[in-house]
């Protein structure tokens, strides 16, 4: 029968002596626990190592006082499915301190060794029909993580949390997108912010926002999730007068409690724009300086950001996913389905006002000097930059043309 | 038509898949009760179910066993208890799962 | 609900792994079958009538829907079409290939999904109420201490060979929707008087062929004790228990030979010994466990108003199907799976996805599963039941049956399982079409009608307010009937009411024992509550004026 000890096989060092055969002079031997205990008196005088079998029926209390005399502790498995042994393992080492040889004989499964060795047996006696390749296969799937700590003294999996804490979700952004694509994808928009807000990303998150024309939607699911959700307005220093009031007024009505507006480095502009017609001779540039550096800035630390792109904002924005990861941060599109028509049923059941240009033409609204009026039918986002090839500022699609 | 007849056959489950299988007339496992072997008297009993045996040690079937059957019509065997004829014809809940139609019912007696 | 980490995924994915070896040994022929059976139990894997059937956990019946849509894809590639869930909440597959349960197992770990410990004489899936963390009668949300006792009891290398399988439930509320006085280990969350939260721990509870009613073994422990605790129990019970008798190795056995008060002595004895778990990491654990159980949006204490004049039938849904919620907007719905043409419990793949997005639309994209066999979707908008309810309708989804007679709970019986003696299905669906001929389900009111193919009672026939057993009498199906079973808190064994009866009369016997409450009940009493107060004579009476038609 091969014996496994220290990951090996290895030649039983001990004889194991049957209750009614004469113990040998010298030599170490293995002895039954009745035999033990009927001969104690004449075995302690043997100078030479003793173990006890612990036979079925019989727990370490039989043993527990001799314990320090003993060097071997063999527990047979009466079956596969008798998971006495276990207990009584982890008895001996945990509460009685055994740190001699504990063996598992009898019924031994070698898928079911690392258990075994869990509960503190160090050695292993094998049916020999058992390949040994198996045996070192089955003590290779002895991996290191385990929910409990048992006699192995292995570090728990709470353990391992403890010591990489924030790790504990999957690591790699990208992976943590796709995650929440499938897990969340396809939760309704308000659903979606509040997870988000609420649970997800809890204070790890922010919505921008331009407050223009459909920005209300999203900045009331924002307010039903938290109000105090942190809001970052880009004040690009250009804006219409007409969205600064908005602002004010949806903020007010909302309740939002974290509006933090968001402005551009001044010295840059004054050193890129000193004759305050960057957006015209180079709009990029403007826009870079303006909008997408300052937001860069106030993200930092936020590892998700909300947004209110939607499909139907030209041929450039359909096919949005749920989550998209921007620069190790993930950028939540809830609104991705909606169209104008969900858009303005929103607006009407929840009574939210209008941005005041919206009744004046403009559909989508930036900065005052690239946003232009647009005509019936035209694509809603046609007025930005009008003339010009430019479709984005390059919050969302980055990087862009010429710097 | 001849009155009914109870003899033996025997079942057991395939290891691969646990389908239940029959002992054929050609040494075969087969998942058609039709193609069963039929067999009556202790001897013939005792040689099928090492046939059972031979099945487990080759790593064919799983638990082995005899079961009666009454055979009916041209031969067709329906097995006596009501156990064994679940196994053979499928669960008897209206309507059947979607694919048990196609798999199981083309056994089923008439 | 409970996120998986890259060290709950590691474990797992380890284990898919270990079990290909096996089946690769098993059908390599190194391992044979009674080696193989602990090691594929353990992985719950069953050999059944048709098939191997594969047992997937759903810890305390909580699944996201992209986790059942993954269970429909497994249900149309591996299997039929479809999936069955349990009264332990979990979910099985009837005709799956020993071949292809790696394959299985490793597409269900890519959602965090496995089937470990759904079988096997070990500690299983933790069971709770399908109701926990949205709860309105709830001391604390129960999942944090199933998922304490979920991680504790996965590959505890000391108790996967107990004496025979161990079944424990914890439950947070008033009610008790998680039957703890029928589990080996019964939890329930409670204030003592100074107002701290603890468990009272009951035990040997179970049904099987010795029904026995849980006994309270302490009546309130701190919650830092729970698993030197509850580890002291199983220690106990795996050392002691019987494994003589495998009828007789329940804790429960355990529990009546020694005596409740010597047993509980015994743990008291033994517990401070057990090594405790480090209590800073427990702490950290369980503050993770509450952030992640939070609910998904604010909870509210306004509801809205809705004005709109609705049909009468969504009423009788929402009376039926619409539980209470924390949150004043939203509200619990159930979903019943007891199509009258279906089991118990049984779901199509089709309807799997369907029901998954309509967690998405309607509930966070989560989902509970009941032991009473039904889906609830835990997060639904007061505003939105209208709508949900008319798209419920359309897919036979709507039946206003939670709780009342029709809500049959049922074993898959012979039809499925190797150890039946009976079949339990098609008596669900006699009796359920005789019921309906009677009366509406609501005028019958609460009626928890349990069937059980074999005396191992999985469909938990002890404890309903009327159970049915079907046993076996030369080779007929016989159904011996049960009254006055319960399985709340004040948990009751139901009474033989008389001789067995065979399969085409237990429709006739049934209906006679509700015909019997209707003529004796007084006022809105319930069905429990008319026997109770009346006893077994008149439903004696009534049942064997049918026997002797």
């Amino acid at each position: 029968m091969p014996l496994i000890k220290n990951d090996r096989v290895i030649d039983d060092p001990w004889l194991a002596v049957a209750d009614e055969a004469e113990i040998p002079l010298h030599g170490a031997v293995l002895l039954g626990v009745a035999r033990w205990q009927a001969e104690r008196t004449a075995l302690v005088l043997r100078n030479a190592a003793l173990g006890v079998r612990l036979d079925s029926g019989h727990g370490p209390e039989d043993i527990v006082a001799d314990l320090d005399r003993l060097a071997l502790v063999a527990i047979p498995f009466p079956s596969f499915s008798d998971g006495r042994p276990y207990s009584i393992a982890r008895l001996l080492r945990e509460r009685y301190a055994f740190s001699g040889e504990l063996r598992a004989v009898g019924a031994v499964l070698p898928d079911q060794i690392p258990l075994m060795r869990r509960c503190g047996f160090d050695s292993f006696v094998v049916d020999p029909a058992i390949r040994v390749e198996t045996v070192f296969e089955c003590l290779g799937a002895y991996d290191r993580h385990h929910y409990q700590a048992a006699a192995d003294g292995v570090e728990t999996i709470a353990a391992l949390r403890r010591r990489a804490p924030g790790k504990s979700q999957t690591s790699a952004t990208a992976a943590l997108a796709a995650e929440l694509e499938t897990r969340f994808g396809n939760l309704p928009a308000e659903d979606l912010v509040a997870q988000m807000v609420v649970k997800e990303f809890k204070n790890r998150i922010a919505y921008v926002s331009s407050f223009g024309t459909e920005a209300a939607v999203l900045l009331h699911m924002v307010a039903l999730a938290d109000p105090a959700t942190p809001v970052l307005f880009l004040d690009t220093g250009k804006l219409f007068p007409e969205t600064l009031a908005y602002r004010d007024a949806l903020v007010d009505r909302l309740g939002l409690s974290a509006v933090r507006t968001v402005t551009p480095d001044q010295a840059e502009i004054a050193a890129a724009d000193a004759g305050h017609d960057l957006c015209r001779c180079n709009p990029d540039l403007c826009c870079t300086l303006r909008k997408v550096k300052p937001l860069d800035r106030a993200l930092t630390g936020f590892a998700a950001w909300l947004n209110g792109r939607k499909g139907y904002h030209g041929t450039t924005r359909i096919d949005l996913s749920a989550f998209e990861v921007e620069e190790d941060r993930i950028k939540i599109n809830p609104l991705r389905h909606w169209g104008k028509a969900e858009v303005g049923a929103w607006f009407a059941t929840h009574h939210l006002p209008r941005h005041p240009l919206e009744a004046k033409g403009f559909l989508s609204i930036g900065c005052m000097p690239c946003t232009d009026r647009v005509a019936p039918g035209e694509d809603i986002r046609a007025g930005r930059w009008r003339g010009q090839d430019k479709t984005e500022c390059g919050l969302h699609n980055r990087p862009t043309g010429a710097v | 038509m001849s009155s009914p007849m109870l003899s033996q056959i025997l079942t057991a489950s395939r290891l691969t898949d646990g389908r239940v299988v029959y002992f054929t007339e050609t040494g075969q496992w087969s998942e058609q009760i039709l193609e069963a072997l039929f067999v009556a008297g202790p001897e013939a009993e005792t040689t099928l179910l090492a046939q059972g045996r031979q099945g487990v040690a080759f790593r064919q079937v799983v638990d082995p066993y005899l079961i009666e059957v009454v055979r009916a019509g041209k031969d067709d065997p329906l097995p006596v208890r009501l156990r064994e004829r679940i196994r053979a014809f499928g669960p008897t809940v209206y309507p059947p799962p979607r694919a048990l139609i196609a798999k199981d019912a083309r056994h089923v007696p008439v | 609900m409970y996120r998986y980490d890259v060290h709950d995924r590691a474990l797992v994915a380890g284990r898919v792994d270990e079990f290909r070896g096996q089946v690769r040994r098993r059908l390599q022929g190194e391992l044979n079958e009674d080696q193989f059976r602990p090691l594929r139990l353990m992985n719950g894997v069953y050999l059944q009538l048709h098939s191997y059937m594969l047992r997937v956990a759903i810890p305390y019946g909580v699944l996201a829907s992209h986790q059942l849509r993954l269970l429909a894809t497994i249900a149309h590639r591996y299997d039929r079409g479809l999936g069955h869930f349990t009264t332990r909440q979990n979910l099985q597959f009837n005709w799956i290939g020993l071949e292809d349960v790696p394959d299985v197992l490793g597409h269900l770990a890519r959602v965090d999904m496995h089937a470990i410990q759904t079988s096997g004489n070990c500690i299983r899936n933790i069971t709770t109420d399908p109701f926990a963390g949205v709860a309105k009668d709830e001391v604390e949300d129960p999942r944090i201490t199933a998922e304490l006792l979920r991680q504790w009891s996965t590959f505890h290398p000391e108790f996967l060979y107990l004496p025979r399988k161990f079944k424990v439930a914890v439950t947070g509320a008033r009610e008790d929707r998680a039957a703890v006085r029928w589990h080996d280990i019964g939890l329930r969350l409670v204030r003592d008087a100074a107002g701290t939260i603890g468990y009272e721990v009951i035990a040997g509870g179970g049904q099987g062929r010795t029904p026995v009613i849980g006994a309270t073994l302490r009546s309130f422990l701190p919650k830092a004790d729970l698993l030197p605790y509850i580890e002291a129990i199983m220690r106990l019970y795996n050392r002691f228990g019987r494994r003589d008798n495998k009828y007789k190795a329940r804790i429960k056995i355990l529990l009546q030979d020694v005596g409740i008060e010597a047993f509980a002595r015994m743990v008291e004895e033994e517990w401070p010994r057990v090594r405790r778990p480090d209590p800073h990491l427990i702490a950290a654990e369980t503050a993770r466990l509450v952030e992640d159980f939070a609910l998904p949006y604010r909870p509210r204490k306004d509801s809205p108003v809705d004005t709109t004049e609705r049909d009468l039938a969504f009423w009788r849904w929402v009376a039926a199907n619409v539980a209470p919620h924390q949150s004043a907007d939203r509200a619990i719905v159930t979903l019943p799976l007891k199509s009258i043409d279906q089991g118990p419990g049984d779901i199509t793949a089709e309807k799997m996805e369907t029901v998954a997005d309509l967690a998405d639309r309607y509930s966070h994209a989560e989902m509970r599963i009941s032991h009473h066999q039904n889906i609830v979707l835990p997060h639904v908008r007061w505003t939105e039941l209208p709508r949900l309810w008319e798209t419920l309708e359309r897919l036979g989804l709507a039946e206003p049956i939670a709780g009342l007679a029709p809500d049959i709970v049922a074993c898959p019986g012979m039809d499925y399982c190797a150890l039946a003696t009976a079949r339990s299905i098609g008596i669900a669906q006699d009796i359920s079409k005789r019921l309906a001929a009677l009366a509406p389900p609501e005028h019958i009111g609460a009626l928890r009608l349990n069937i059980s193919g074999c005396i191992n009672a999985c469909g938990h026939h002890h404890a309903g307010h009327i159970g049915i057993l079907g046993v076996d009498k030369r080779g007929e199906e016989f159904y011996q009937i049960t009254i006055g079973g319960s399985d709340d808190y004040d948990a009751t064994l139901g009474t033989l009411i008389g001789p067995a009866v065979p399969a085409a009369r237990v429709a006739d016997a049934i209906e006679s024992l509700v015909l019997a409450y209707l003529a004796h009940r007084q006022g809105t009493e319930r069905f429990l509550e008319t026997y109770r107060r009346l006893g077994i004579t008149p439903f004696k009476e009534a049942f064997h004026a049918v026997d002797q038609e």
